[in-house]
């Protein structure tokens, strides 16, 4: 479904990620792993098509075509999810007409009927309890002035109504408490399927007792520089990433 | 030569710093002729309409409070440069009396430039006087049938007496190449209250004044506009709201969104005068820049002479959040779609305060129509 190929992205004039490889396949999670500053948002954002995100070489395909080429909105419509580090505020945005708005986008872009009120709020219901956030967050403007627990669980629940065929959720667990880090976990399972891949970013290996990845990769300075079995996850708990830095740098 | 000539603001003139007239005196004007217009040519009123057609009062469907009389031509020697011309040129002043204890409903005033070759330059005056405890709605609406670059310089006094309520809905929507000046003037009683809801949209060269005087104990107003110029257009709105005596209340909140080759400018002035404490002011003005190539200029003053009052002012200028764009366009929404959605929003908190729900709608899509991809929008209202 994805496959990145030597991946070079320069951030503000300096280059950030260093020829990335990463392969998913449909049905499969995969955790990145790394210490701060690592690269895996950089990464999360250009696959995402954030502006200002320099592509100085490599290649990033998506089922096949030329994901870098696309817009941002095109990725999204085409089923390329990103859960952000830190979902942004937008005052006097509806959340709910918002979500309308994106699900109709992405329906019109499938050739798929538009969902009308009714069908839409039913949608919203059900999904929303996967995620058991409030719903009269639904009428505030988004994201404004939820706690991030809440923006966490609505950028969860924001993917269980587009139903994304590859998913980057970015940090989605740092900042929750255990009770809110088993309920996104919850959520993040539920919407596990053979069709949807999943690539998790996280600093902590906390998120991964509970969603039990296919692959871990370690990320350190704009690589991916190990890659293993869920079990890595727990060395890498213990051990800490020096011994895997340095075992790539001798390599 | 143009009358107008002798009465234009003069070089240095601080009130016109950032807005020059200067080009009226190149243009040739004729004096409004009793013009024609297709009534079915002309939006659906709001409520009683008083029509002027370039300038001139032609119709008076339905609106009993309306006469006629001399122009003012005195003004104090502190008014502007193009109050003083709209006094010296003013042929009529036209007045509208709301009896005391009445609810005179929605009155509006059409100022329509009717289809004509030469460019009209017409000096309209209104003397509006509230009674004591009444009600009334005035809108104030600028059209253009044509393409015609005219000059109007609107005067509008008012004096609204003990307990009365005036809402006041400004809708401007000349044509591209006019020049509009308008000058209004409130003069509030105890008790009293003012609420002036003012979108500009059109015109080349526009500039607003409005100045409310809170005379008497308990007096208040609330001032909200909209400025939305593009390309070739400047808008320009300066408000003086006098605090005379103790405990009234002032509320401002104009924003600004400037396409490129736009220029928007505020000047709000708060004046405080001895002794009126308990006197509480609070503006705020925020503009966005669509472009590299717009431009704002902002400016609160504050000039107060009393102790005991709570006055706050904010200004902000900045571009569209390009964090909240790259987040709506993670989510399927278009760049243009976007962009439109940020602006209804930077827009909307101020239009949603509009009372008049017909009016409130008319200028929404007034306002909608200007963004680049606002179908989404219905979604969002
Ligand atoms: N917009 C930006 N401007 C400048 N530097 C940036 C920007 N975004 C990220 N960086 C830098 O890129 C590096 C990687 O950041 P990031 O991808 O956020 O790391 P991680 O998510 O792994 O903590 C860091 O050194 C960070 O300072
Ligand atoms: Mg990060």
């Amino acid at each position: 479904m994805l496959k990145i190929e030597n991946l070079k992205v320069r951030v503000a004039g300096q280059e950030i990620l260093k020829g990335l490889d990463l392969e998913v396949n449909a049905g499969e999670v995969h955790a990145i792993m790394g210490p701060n500053g690592s690269g895996k948002s950089t990464l999360a954002h250009v696959l995402a098509g954030r502006p200002g995100y320099e592509v100085t070489g490599g290649s990033a395909l998506y089922e096949g075509r030329d994901l870098l080429a696309m817009a941002p909105e095109e990725r999204a419509r085409e089923g390329v999810f990103l859960a952000f580090q830190y979902p942004v505020e937008i005052p006097g945005v509806n959340n709910v007409y918002f979500l309308k708005a994106a699900i109709n986008a992405v329906r019109r872009h499938r050739g798929e009927q538009e969902l009308d009120a009714m069908d839409f709020l039913a949608l919203v219901k059900e999904r929303i309890k996967l995620v058991e956030l409030d719903e009269s967050l639904l009428n505030r403007s988004i994201n404004e002035g939820f706690s991030g627990g809440e923006k966490k669980r609505n950028e969860i629940f924001q993917m269980a109504v587009l139903e994304p065929k590859l998913a980057l959720l970015d940090e989605t667990d740092s900042g929750l408490d255990i009770d809110a880090l088993r309920v996104v976990a919850a959520g993040i399972n539920a919407l596990r399927s053979p069709d949807r891949a999943m690539v998790l970013v996280t600093h902590y290996q906390r998120l991964l007792d509970y969603v039990k990845p296919d692959v871990v990769h370690v990320l350190s300075a704009g690589r991916i520089v190990k890659s293993g079995p869920p079990e890595l996850a727990k060395e890498l708990e213990t051990r800490g990433y020096d011994w895997v830095v340095q075992e790539a740098r001798s390599a | 030569m143009n009358a107008l000539v002798d009465w234009l603001p003069r070089p240095g003139d601080e009130a016109y710093k950032y807005t020059s007239f200067a080009a009226l005196a190149r243009r040739k004007y004729a004096a409004p002729a009793p013009g024609t217009v297709d009534a079915a040519q002309l939006p659906a009123p709001f409520g009683a309409r008083l029509l002027f057609v370039d300038g001139r009062l032609q119709d008076r469907d339905g609106a009993p409070e309306c006469g006629s009389g001399a122009p003012h031509r005195d003004l104090p020697e502190s008014a502007t440069a193009l109050r003083k011309m709209n006094a010296a040129l003013a042929t009529e002043s036209i007045t509208l009396d709301i009896p005391p204890d009445t609810d005179a409903g929605v009155i509006e005033l059409l100022f329509a430039s009717s289809d004509h070759a030469t460019p009209v330059a017409s000096y309209p005056q209104v003397t509006v006087t509230v009674g004591a405890n009444a009600k009334v709605t005035l809108v104030e609406r600028h059209v253009a049938l044509g393409e015609a670059q005219d000059f109007t310089n609107l005067a509008i006094d008012m004096q609204v007496a003990r307990g009365a309520c005036v809402t006041h809905i400004a809708l401007q929507q000349g044509a591209t190449g006019a020049a509009l000046a308008t000058g209004l003037h409130a003069t509030l009683a105890v008790d009293a209250q003012f609420d002036s809801h003012a979108v500009h949209l059109g015109g080349a060269l526009v500039r607003a004044d409005l100045t409310v005087t809170l005379a008497g104990r308990g007096a208040r107003c609330a001032l909200y506009g909209v400025h939305l110029p593009g390309m070739r257009q400047h808008i320009d709105t300066h408000t003086r709201i006098e605090h005379m005596v103790r405990d009234t209340t002032s509320v401002e909140e104009y924003r600004a969104v400037v396409d490129r080759g736009g220029r928007s400018v505020f000047n709000g002035k708060v004046f405080v005068a001895k002794g009126a404490d308990g006197t509480d002011a609070q503006q705020f003005n925020a503009n966005l820049l669509l472009s590299e190539q717009a431009e704002a200029d902002t400016k609160p003053e504050l000039e107060i002479y009393a102790d005991d009052v709570k006055c706050a002012h904010g200004a902000t200028v900045g571009k569209l959040d390009e964090a909240a764009m790259f987040y709506l366009r993670t989510r399927g929404i278009g760049v243009e779609a976007a962009r439109s959605v940020l602006i209804w929003a930077f827009v909307e908190t101020v239009l949603t305060k509009i009372p008049l729900a017909d009016a409130r709608r008319s200028i929404e899509d007034a306002v909608l129509a200007r963004l680049p991809d606002a179908g989404l929008i219905g979604e969002f209202r």
